[in-house]
C-alpha cells in the first residue's frame, strides 16, 4: 500500500513536471518599491551607445545578412 | 567590402536528415554542442525549446544557431511586505546561441541577434510577451550588453565574480531587455506580418 502510494506520488509529480516543465521561471527579489523602481527603469531603455540603424550599417558591412527561409510565409519587400 | 555570405535560419524541424549537419558544428563550447548534437533533436527539447539553425547556403554548414523558450519573471520583495507592487512578466528566453567557430568574429552574431529581437517583437504584438531574458556565460556578457541587454543584477559582473576569485565559466549573468525598449530605440518587427498599407 505504501508502496503503491510511493508510485502514485512520483508519477504525479512527474505528470505536473511535465506540465510546467516549458515554462522557464525565473525570480528577481528586491528589499524596497525604491529599488523595483530602479530595476524597471534600467531594463525599460537600452544604454545609450545601443542603435540599431549603427547594427543594421554593421550587419552591411560585414556582408552577414540573414533570409528567414521558411520561418514565415512571406518575404518583405 | 567582404563578399557577401548567403545565410538563411530554419528551424530545426523543418531539416530532413538534421543529425548529419549537426554533427560538424563546434562553437568551441563543449556543453552547447552536446545540446545542439543531441539533445536538441529529443522529444523533451523539442517540447521545450524552439530551435532555428543557421545554415550557410555556399557551404551547405551550420554556421550558428538558437534555441527560444517561453517563461515568467517574477518581481517580490525579499521579504514579506504588504505594500510591495507584486508583479509577473512574461519573457522570451534565449536559451541556447552560438556561432560555430569559423564563422566567429565575422559579425555573424550580431546578424543573428538582431534575427532573435525581430522574431520576439513580431511575438511581442501577438502576445503578452514583453521581455527578452537570458543567461549568459561570462564571455557573452560584453556582447549582450553591446546588443542592448542589462544585467539582472548590475553588481554581479564577470569582472567583479573575478575579483573575488570565482571561477566565471561555472557561473551564469542573468540578463533581460524590455521589448519595447527595443522597438523605442528602432528595432523593428517583420514588415510582411502587417498589411502595406493602413486603413
Amino acid at each position: 500500500m505504501f508502496l503503491d502510494m510511493c508510485i502514485l506520488s512520483l508519477y504525479l509529480i512527474k505528470e505536473v513536471s511535465n506540465m510546467v516543465g516549458v515554462v522557464k521561471k525565473a525570480t528577481v527579489s528586491f528589499n524596497n518599491q525604491e529599488e523595483l523602481t530602479d530595476f524597471k527603469n534600467r531594463i525599460n531603455k537600452v544604454p545609450s551607445f545601443v542603435n540599431f540603424k549603427n547594427v543594421n550599417e554593421k550587419i552591411r558591412k560585414d556582408g552577414a545578412e540573414i533570409d528567414r527561409g521558411r520561418l514565415f510565409n512571406a518575404k518583405e519587400n | 567590402m567582404p563578399r557577401k555570405t548567403n545565410y538563411t535560419l530554419y528551424s530545426i524541424d523543418s531539416i530532413i536528415h538534421p543529425k548529419a549537419l549537426l554533427e560538424k558544428f563546434n562553437c568551441g563550447n563543449d556543453q552547447i554542442n552536446h545540446f545542439l548534437k543531441v539533445e536538441s533533436l529529443t522529444a523533451k527539447s523539442r517540447n521545450e525549446l524552439l530551435t532555428f539553425v543557421l545554415i550557410d547556403n555556399d557551404k551547405k554548414e551550420i554556421a550558428g544557431f538558437l534555441s527560444s523558450a517561453v517563461g515568467q519573471l517574477d518581481l517580490k520583495p525579499k521579504q514579506d511586505n504588504d505594500a510591495f507592487e507584486r508583479e509577473s512578466l512574461s519573457f522570451i528566453n534565449l536559451a541556447y546561441f552560438a556561432i560555430d567557430a569559423d564563422y566567429q568574429g565575422k559579425g555573424l552574431g550580431r546578424s543573428l541577434f538582431v534575427e532573435f529581437i525581430r522574431m520576439c517583437i513580431t511575438a511581442s504584438l501577438y502576445s503578452k510577451v514583453s521581455l527578452i531574458y537570458l543567461e549568459s556565460v561570462d564571455e557573452s556578457v560584453k556582447f549582450y550588453h553591446k546588443m542592448g541587454l542589462e544585467l539582472v543584477n548590475r553588481n554581479n559582473t564577470p569582472e567583479r565574480q573575478r575579483e573575488y576569485g570565482n571561477d566565471t565559466s561555472k557561473i551564469s549573468f542573468p540578463m533581460l531587455v524590455n521589448i519595447d525598449a527595443l522597438i523605442d530605440n528602432g528595432y523593428l518587427p517583420y514588415e510582411c506580418n502587417f498589411s502595406a498599407k493602413s486603413i
